[in-house]
């Protein structure tokens, strides 16, 4: 994950390596990931569709994917905007189409894809545009 | 519960345990290295928590 970045780092260092031993176990989570049983072209429709929702890159136009690959994908997206947004019926359908097995190691590659994109989206060079919002305490 | 752990596991990442182990790898990194402190860290996690109404 190498990109310009208002912090101190070199050219064409990673930003993860900053923290001791966190860039290569960054690097090892991402390869299990590809090596989990989910298949890699759902993956990268998954990240695909996370960065482009992120903003971190175009949305591209694609083709018509599968049956599993839009339910992944759909659930990807609803997880970046709002994680308590997935329905039962949404579960349903990746159960349908995935394993309990593919299923866990699908929603980590999301979780990761997520946050690398939110982690690349804050600490790139280019300028962004702040939004305000209110946490209810208590 | 839509995704139940699978027999002897606590955790749904159970079903994928090579995985679930990397994550954690990442997570105690994270946690345990670099020059923010913990209670700072700890701010963090419970401030992004509470912004994406995550009961912890």
């Amino acid at each position: 994950m190498v990109f310009p970045t208002w912090l101190p780092v070199e050219a064409g260092a990673e930003v993860v390596d900053l923290v001791p031993g966190a860039g290569e176990a960054l690097r090892d989570l991402y390869a299990s990931l590809w090596d989990a049983g989910v298949d890699p072209a759902v993956l990268e429709a998954c990240r695909a569709a996370i960065e482009a929702t992120i903003g971190t890159r175009p949305r591209g136009g694609g083709g018509e994917a599968d049956a599993a690959t839009q339910a992944a994908v759909r659930f990807s997206e609803q997880y970046v905007v709002d994680a308590h947004g997935v329905t039962d019926a949404q579960a349903a359908v990746l159960h349908e189409h995935f394993t309990d097995e593919q299923l866990a190691a699908l929603t980590t590659a999301i979780a990761t894809f997520d946050a690398l994109a939110r982690v690349r989206a804050v600490l790139t060079a280019a300028g962004g545009t702040p939004v305000t919002f209110t946490v209810e305490e208590g | 519960m839509r995704f139940t752990p699978p027999p002897g596991g606590t955790s749904f990442f159970d079903y994928s345990p090579d995985v679930f182990r990397a994550f954690n790898v990442v997570y105690g990194r994270l946690w345990s290295e670099g020059s923010v402190d913990q209670p700072t860290k700890e701010v963090a996690r419970l401030r992004n928590a509470r912004v994406v109404d995550c009961a912890i």
